[in-house]
């Protein structure tokens, strides 16, 4: 059998979420989700919450230009 | 002098660490265990607190270390577990085992417990047991062979178990051996985790969620595309259509304003009346008429991003980039850019190699941020009345055409080298729309906009008006604009828009100005037509009526494909200064101007192509 990061990789590609790769594997959720903490903290994946603007932390609206203002995705 | 407390594998306890996840009730134990004895301080070079405490019954210091998942720091409070745990190999661990989440912690106990001596304490039974998972402690003993004692920190006090665990406190038995390499350790760490969990046999049955279904339609790859597509659409068409009638009304409220403004300044001269009025005040009004329009895309967007939506549309782009032969995590920065260009440059850093950020930072400009919405819903709303959401939602279908097709031409001609490194999205779970921070959002955002951008708009505005009313053929100051400063250089310009339909000096000085940041184009427009206005009576009219009759004159007679023509240039061409100066910072200015000029090309190759096909499509027909 493949290692446990491999088989969260290999199902994470066809899109889920957490509780999605861990019905379809049949692993306990706390599981994948400390798989997919591990593959976050090594730069392999993203877990962008509820909002894809998460992924605009590098560019907090404060920091960013006025032009910036009307961003629907910078916070 | 601390007595120590003697284990029987010989170690001598002088100091206990309290380690486990957040919220597992580690703070609960700590005040069990040592009462009022216990101080507060920061981390050394941090600050993140820790409490410190003296455990009496065992003589020992106790530490209560910030909750973590992993030793693998993320955070500064995961980093001060980390650097802890590394500075006092001699320390017992009492690692907090969650039983609702047992492999999760079994994780950090392999993590904990490899080279010094830990003792297991098991809480959360209660709730497990709700939910149908038992834990069976003597068994979880027996397997990670070391003390565990089932101590749920609510229920009375258990320091008297505890502390007689500590004298059998001892490394973990039968882990892996552990490679360097962050992500090999934690693949045998996890397959220990697994065999453990496997022969506990306490793992509750997972079920498939309605999620799962929907996401099954959603994230086919046959299917997915056009859905998301369809609701793009669907939501432009909603927006034009709703939002119509409100931007008329706001519009009238607008136009007296300006009347009001001009009766109350009229004492003052011409030069300020013109100045606040037909300077300021009627381009800002323009700008100010599509704040109620923008506030319905900002709630249709926010609506898709509360619902986790956002999130598989993402994902959708990630597949698709990667299809295209396309670096996956690209598209993070690409996302971005439809909000706004410059946070989007900014977070090319997030890439992994220097290339694939300029590779990324030169496709960023074609994804069409928010600040272009206003001049599609004005050309769109001029010239495609019936079908104005679908003329703006070509122009977002265009932008994904131009950054996949920029993307593979750049990668098969000047970026070559650049290697695919695929991105992986986990998807957040659906939930119900919150209404409160929605509407909290989208007035943060729009309010935003008016402020911040407002400033812009007007400072550009009264550098405009001025430049309008300096005179170039040595006439009288405030005379036509066509021989002033502003609308000479106009002027001199608009011949090359000749081909793409719109060569006229008002478009073209509006998208000179448009280079400062597209939030000024409208106001631009509607201000150089209102000055016009005031110096010429017969160029008066609204301001539809003038775009549209100077691009029927332009265009020789099919003004519907100039405006799309000029809606593809303004798509197409360098997104603001602020844009341009992100890119000088991070990528230099060769690449810089590099990518002005490729996008100048390719916006008006484009601007042409559109406008000569859609004219000679209107003959035709």
């Amino acid at each position: 059998m493949t290692g446990v990061i491999e088989r969260v990789l290999v199902q994470a590609r066809r899109g889920g979420s957490v509780a999605t790769i861990a019905a379809q594997l049949g692993m306990p959720p706390d599981l994948v989700a400390a798989v997919v903490a591990e593959l976050v903290a090594a730069g392999v994946a993203v877990q962008p919450g509820c909002r894809v603007a998460g992924v605009c932390a590098v560019a907090e609206q404060g920091a960013a230009p006025s032009s910036c203002a009307g961003c629907p995705l910078v916070r | 002098m601390t007595a120590c407390h003697e284990t029987l594998t010989g170690t001598r306890v002088g100091s206990v660490l309290l380690v486990g996840n957040p919220n597992v009730g580690k703070s609960t134990l700590f005040n069990g265990l040592t009462g009022a004895r216990q101080t507060v301080m920061n981390a050394p070079g941090t600050t993140v607190e820790l409490h410190v405490g003296t455990w009496r019954d065992v003589d020992a210091s106790v530490t209560d270390l910030p909750g973590t998942y992993s030793l693998v720091a993320r955070t500064p409070d995961e980093q001060v577990v980390s650097d802890a745990l590394r500075s006092a190999p001699d320390a017992v661990a009492v690692v907090l085992l969650d039983a609702t989440a047992l492999s999760r912690s079994l994780y950090l106990l392999a993590q904990v417990g490899t080279d010094r001596p830990v003792v297991a304490v098991v809480t959360m039974l209660d709730v497990a047991a709700t939910r149908g998972a038992v834990v069976d402690v003597a068994r979880l003993a027996d397997l990670l062979d070391i003390p565990v004692v089932a101590a749920d920190p609510r229920d009375g006090d258990r320091s008297g178990a505890l502390a007689e665990a500590l004298t059998q406190a001892r490394p973990l038995q039968g882990l892996p051996h552990c490679p360097p390499e962050p992500l090999e350790a934690a693949e045998r760490l996890f397959g220990w985790v697994e065999a453990m969990i496997a022969a506990m046999g306490a793992t509750a049955p997972v079920r498939r969620t309605r999620s799962d279904a929907v996401d099954r339609v959603l994230l086919n790859p046959w299917f997915g595309g056009p859905v998301f597509l369809a609701s793009m659409w669907l939501l432009f068409q909603l927006t034009t259509t709703v939002a119509t009638p409100v931007t008329g009304l706001v519009s009238r409220w607008v136009a007296t304003l300006a009347e009001a403004a001009r009766g109350v300044l009229q004492p003052a001269g011409p030069w300020v009346e013109g100045l606040v009025v037909d300077g300021v005040l009627v381009g800002v009004g323009t700008v100010v008429t599509f704040l109620p329009l923008l506030a319905i895309v900002y709630l249709a967007l926010a609506l898709l991003e509360d619902s986790g939506y956002l999130a598989r549309a993402g994902f959708l782009a990630d597949r698709w980039m990667r299809t295209l032969g396309l670096d996956g995590r690209a598209m993070l920065p690409l996302v971005i850019g439809f909000g706004c260009n410059v946070p989007a440059i900014a977070a090319t850093q997030t890439l992994p190699s220097a290339r694939q950020r300029v590779l990324t930072g030169l496709l960023v400009p074609w994804t069409t941020c928010a600040a272009r919405l206003p001049v599609y819903i004005l050309l769109a709303g001029i010239f495609f009345p019936e079908r104005a959401g679908t003329a703006i939602f070509a122009m977002y279908l265009l932008s994904l055409v131009l950054v996949a097709g920029g993307g593979l031409v750049l990668r098969r001609t000047v970026f070559r080298d650049v290697q695919r490194e695929p991105l992986l999205l986990i998807l957040p779970a659906y939930q119900r729309p919150r209404l409160r921070p929605l509407l909290l959002s989208v007035w943060a955002r729009v309010r935003g906009f008016a402020i911040k951008a407002g400033r812009i708009i007007v400072a550009t505005l009264t550098v405009m008006w001025l430049l309008m009313a300096v005179p170039v053929d040595g006439g009288e100051v405030g005379g036509p604009v066509e021989s002033s400063l502003y609308g000479a250089a106009a002027q001199a310009v608009a011949p090359v828009f000749a081909p793409a339909g719109f060569g006229d000096w008002h478009m073209s000085a509006a998208l000179a100005t448009g280079f400062v940041a597209k939030e000024v184009v409208v106001g631009s427009l509607a201000q150089s037509y209102a000055v016009q206005d005031a110096a010429q009576a017969s160029a008066s009219g609204e301001l539809g009526d003038q775009i549209h009759a100077t691009l029927t004159r332009t265009s020789g007679g099919a003004p519907a494909a100039a405006a799309l023509a000029l809606m593809v240039f303004v798509l197409g061409y360098t997104p603001c200064l602020a844009t341009v100066s992100e890119q000088w910072r991070r990528f230099g200015a060769r690449w810089t101007l590099g990518g002005i000029g490729m996008q100048l090309a390719v916006a008006w190759l484009l601007a042409v192509v559109v406008f000569q096909v859609g004219a000679f499509l209107a003959r035709l027909l």
